[in-house]
């Protein structure tokens, strides 16, 4: 499989659809991983385990999709994990207080638009490096959490809403349909609609396509509105899975997404990336957190495997890369 | 003009601070004054600083710590509490800072919450040179410096109960859930825990421990992988009650009889073991430490009296006496 994408990869015309190539660096862990495990322990291959490593990943998954369009762009979003425990506070308080799912998801992803917006305006009006601007708004979210909450859980009764969390449908869990259908339409914005291919010139020259009349400063404002949305889709799931919503829910979440991202084929100098990645960067990851349980290895190795891995497929994408713009030219 | 509009606005955000921060800051300020004596008496004014107060363990603290204060001010002595806090746990730079502040302002007495038991012992050192007594509440800190008292559980203890409630009400496989590697009173409910497991042949210990770093999701996932890996498994034992509510949630899930034993005795996690998701949780005392700190380092300043350790009582929380937990004590 790998070799047919590899294949594809140096004829030009067929590369239509952007997960084309990028997605390998994720792909060879997951097909590894997924090999060598379903040998070493027989629970491994198992439909629940499955269903519970993409459960587990599901949070991530949706994270890593809004962090992927950011980093396309060459900025960062250092506000997500903040912005799930403020999107997951707001939305539990409104479903326990009204009982209305409806008001208290579209209360969230308004949240979570919101705070993406006025990220997106700062960075790409104001100028103010990303890095920064959000890392403003990680603190600003976290603190405005801690005042909602007080610092206490809001415990969630509303047993309608928890089953976005832990319900399913046909067998599939919902919080891995919703990051299906959130991966589709991430794909398809990127694949398909002239935004993707303009979040994708930005990131790769910006000055290049601001020349050709691509509107570079919202361009660039919508992908930390699509983080916030996605963020806000993520805090709901994770709140309706846990049946809480803590304060100091979501911390380091972000770097999380950044790994499923970086392993999934996304340049973090902005540019390049793909959906499909993230998607398999964000599972490979929780599978390394499975097969530390399953194989009973010290938990003291679990960051370091986490670490290696996503170095080793970096360089190696970074080669691939590399050797194919060699050929090219 | 764009610079004096900056200008302006980091002014107005200067004094929103101190707008904010006018409970605080009005405290140390009285405290000044009130050091000579006035007519209406001395205040004396005892600093706490705990690790965190986005953790409501410590916010009942705080609030038990205000209300001896005033049950022990009288028409002589007026006793004030000033109290801030990292936004984290592992603030320990932060906490420090704060501990030298108030130094330098002027406490009459320091209780504090360690967020790094050996670094906070030059601080505490050089209160001693000033001659304020410091006391050490739920975690000790390290050899080196004076501690007029320490006060608080005994976590190994602690830990120990737990073992021996498991023993005697499990019979099968048992799992642990901590809350951060290297934090020495997880380490110490641990050790507790498998030494009170210690001679029971009912019981056997599984898989190494693994941290949840104190955040529910984590927890869950952390739950899900245990289950999966041991379909035999009777009992998680979770260093927190935070995380404890995060494997319940994974074991209703699933809908196997696996008990879930928390640590803290939190108001949330006795609702849990009401609702049915936790077992038992092992409870701890914050606002008797607090309580008693204040009354030891009163005793101290205005009497002379020495100040003792002291560990504070723990009790088995159990669905018998869940409606007693849902306060903190």
């Amino acid at each position: 499989m790998a070799q047919s994408k590899e294949n594809k990869d140096l004829t030009p015309k067929r590369r239509k659809f952007h997960f084309d190539y990028p997605w390998i660096s994720a792909a060879v862990p997951l097909v590894v991983l997924m090999v060598a495990l379903s040998f070493a322990h027989p629970m491994f291959l198992t439909t629940s385990n499955i269903l519970s490593i993409l459960r587990q990943a599901a949070v991530y998954v949706i994270m890593g999709l809004g962090m992927s369009f950011v980093l396309m762009t060459g900025g960062i979003d250092l506000s997500q994990g903040s912005l799930l425990a403020l999107v997951g506070v707001v939305s539990a308080y409104i479903v326990e207080n009204s009982g209305s799912i409806f008001l208290a998801i579209l209360a969230g992803i308004l949240v979570g638009a919101a705070i993406g917006a006025a990220n997106g305006v700062v960075v790409s009006c104001l100028k103010i490096p990303p890095f920064i601007m959000t890392l403003s708004t990680m603190y600003l979210c976290r603190g405005l959490t801690l005042v909602i909450t007080q610092a206490s859980p809001i415990a969630i009764t509303n047993s309608s809403f928890k089953w976005i969390g832990g319900g399913d449908l046909l067998g599939i869990p919902v919080p891995v349909i919703i990051f299906i259908i959130a991966a589709v339409i991430g794909q398809f914005i990127l694949s398909y609609t002239a935004t993707g291919r303009y979040i994708l010139a930005v990131g790769s020259n910006r000055e290049a396509a601001r020349l050709s009349g691509i509107k570079t400063r919202w361009n660039e404002c919508k992908v930390y509105i699509i983080s916030g949305i996605m963020v806000a889709i993520a805090g709901v799931v994770y709140v309706a899975r846990l049946g809480a919503a803590q304060a100091t829910a979501g911390q380091s979440y972000e770097m999380e997404a950044v790994a499923a991202s970086v392993l999934g084929g996304t340049s973090v100098l902005g540019g390049e990336g793909g959906i499909i990645g993230t998607v398999m960067g964000a599972i490979v990851v929780a599978i390394i957190r499975n097969a530390i349980v399953l194989l009973d290895v010290s938990t003291y190795y679990q960051q370091m495997i986490t670490g290696a891995v996503i170095l080793i497929a970096v360089i190696v994408d970074v080669q691939r890369k590399a050797r194919a713009a060699k050929k090219v030219n | 003009m764009k610079r004096w509009i900056a200008l302006l606005l980091t002014l107005a955000m200067c004094f929103a601070l101190t707008a904010c921060g006018g409970k605080t800051t009005e405290a140390p300020s009285n405290d000044e004054q009130p050091a000579q004596t006035d007519a209406a008496g001395k205040t004396i004014t005892i600093a706490l600083l705990p690790k965190t107060l986005s953790n409501p363990y410590f916010v009942a603290m705080q609030k038990f710590a205000e209300a001896a204060a005033a049950s022990l001010s009288n028409d002589e002595y007026t006793v004030e509490i000033v109290c801030s806090a990292p936004p984290s746990e592992d603030g320990v730079n932060e906490q420090i800072t704060m501990f030298e502040s108030y130094l330098e302002k002027g406490v009459d007495g320091v209780l504090i919450v360690p967020c790094g038991t050996a670094e906070v012992v030059d601080t505490i050192k050089k209160a001693n040179e000033k001659n304020v007594p410091v006391i050490c509440l739920d975690t000790n800190a390290d050899e080196g410096a004076e501690v007029a008292a320490f006060i608080g559980t005994n976590n190994y203890d602690g830990g120990f109960l737990a073992g021996q409630w498991t023993a005697e009400n499990i019979d099968g496989q048992v799992a642990i859930i901590t809350g951060t590697l290297g934090n020495q009173c997880h380490t110490d409910r641990n050790n507790g825990y498998i030494d009170g497991l210690e001679g029971a042949s009912n019981v056997e210990l599984v898989g190494d421990i693994q941290p949840c770093n104190g955040d529910q999701g984590t927890a869950m996932g952390i739950a899900e992988n245990l289950l999966t890996a041991y379909p035999d498994l009777k009992c998680i034992y979770v260093t927190s009650d935070t995380g404890a509510m995060g494997a319940a949630t994974a074991v209703q899930a699933t809908g196997r009889d696996v008990k879930v034993i928390g640590f803290d005795g939190s108001p949330a996690g006795a609702q849990s073991i009401i609702d049915g998701g936790m077992t038992a949780t092992v409870a701890q005392t914050p606002g008797v430490m607090a309580e008693e700190g204040v009354k030891a380092l009163y005793e101290m300043i205005i009497n002379g009296t020495a100040a003792e350790d002291m560990y504070t009582p723990c009790s088995m929380v159990t669905a018998e006496n869940a409606n007693d937990y849902l306060d903190w004590h």
